[in-house]
């Protein structure tokens, strides 16, 4: 797991290079994260742009995160996804959220381990609730702890350990009914 | 490997190799929203703000502006200092209006307005009550005939003689807006009955 991340200084005074170097840090790793909840890429690229827009306003108010701005940014873009989400209906495109690099592993266990991740990918889409699929990612994709997962939900953490559970079952026997066909 | 003999342990390890599958930020896109960002930064910064973040920072002039309503004031500290500005005006108008309240009653008199004063001026004049008379009904009455009769002497004397007829019950004479009714009309002078209020439609009951 991550250490919680301190909000820089240069953040809260709004100072150029401070920002930008914010900006690096954490604008992929965003992008990335809301891909996996299913986001198209060209929205995430929205929602990227909103998370820190939001951030911005909060630090001119000086009401910004006091410590772990990691957590702080996952949960804006958490709560902006949920806001997507209510608008319509939309799920990234397989061959978008999931490319296997074809470089690093031999052709025949890249095929078989693309096919295994294209049934992962399905079965987080179709099985699991919009809570379990957050808990999911957060806990083994973006790398939170338990609290830290609680934290950006808005939920216990128990409620988190139950969630994950549950997913994880979700998922695995998911990917055996995918295994037999229809 | 087959999914068949899956466990959770298999699952959380293709979620961690899903994980690293995740495509990138495209780089294009990437600097062009960190361009935006540094942008809608720079602008918040030079608007004044007056930026008192937990870091301290570089201060600022704290004024109003910027990119937002209040650059970096609080909402309770903008509203306190609306209130502080409006009461402030409102201060300012009434004292200007108490100074230049003379100037303010000429100018609205030569813009037309008239105003009524209610004093009586004295008069050395006795004034003549207005009463008017009450009215009271004439009843023709017979007139005596004056002879007027003038002497070489100075001497005068009048003698009036009449010539209007003495109403009677058959001749009643002409007396206008006074004209008896007939005998076959003798409710005319009854006032109007009222109109009756017009019945209800009755509701229809198809």
């Amino acid at each position: 797991m991550k250490e919680e991340s301190a909000v820089p200084a240069a953040a809260n005074s709004l100072d150029q290079d401070g920002l930008a170097t914010l900006f690096e840090e954490y604008a992929p790793a965003i992008y990335k994260y809301l891909l996996r909840l299913g986001v198209y890429a060209q929205e995430a690229d929205q929602i990227v742009g909103d998370v820190f827009a939001h951030l911005l306003d909060k630090l001119a108010e000086a009401k910004g995160p006091g410590k772990n701005l990691r957590s702080y940014l996952f949960q804006i873009a958490y709560h902006l996804v949920i806001d997507h989400a209510r608008e319509r209906e939309h799920t990234a495109p397989l061959e978008v959220a999931v490319c296997v690099n074809e470089e690093m592993e031999p052709v025949q266990s890249m095929v078989e381990e693309k096919l295994l991740l294209e049934k992962l990918y399905i079965a987080m889409e179709r099985n699991l609730t919009e809570e379990q699929r957050n808990v999911i990612v957060l806990r083994f994709q973006e790398d939170f702890s338990l609290k830290e997962t609680a934290g950006i939900i808005g939920i216990k953490v128990n409620a988190v350990k139950a969630l994950q559970n549950r997913g994880i079952n979700k998922l695995r026997l998911a990917m055996d009914r995918l295994d037999e066909g229809p | 490997m087959s999914t068949q003999l899956l466990n959770s342990q298999d699952v959380i390890g293709l979620l961690l190799k899903l994980k690293d599958s995740t495509p990138d930020y495209p780089v294009d896109l990437l600097v062009a929203r960190r361009a935006a960002f540094l942008q809608a930064a720079a602008a918040i910064h030079l608007g004044g703000s007056g930026l008192s973040g937990k870091g301290g920072g570089d201060g600022g002039s704290g004024g109003i502006g910027g990119s937002g309503a209040m650059g970096g004031m609080s909402t309770a500290q903008s509203i306190l200092l609306q209130a502080v500005i409006g009461v402030w005006v409102i201060a300012a108008m009434l004292t200007a209006a108490y100074v230049f309240r003379d100037q303010i009653i000429d100018l609205l008199q030569d813009n037309g307005i008239v105003t009524v004063e209610m004093t009586q001026a004295p008069s050395s004049e006795p004034t003549v009550p207005a009463t008017i008379p009450p009215v009271t009904e004439v009843s023709p009455t017979v007139s005596t005939p004056i002879v007027v009769t003038v002497a070489p002497g100075d001497s005068l004397s009048i003698e009036a003689t009449s010539e209007i007829p003495v109403p009677t019950k058959d001749d009643p004479g002409l007396h206008l807006g006074q004209t008896p009714g007939s005998p076959d009309t003798p409710n005319q002078d009854q006032p109007d009955k009222p109109d009756k209020p017009d019945k209800p439609d009755k509701p229809n009951q198809d």
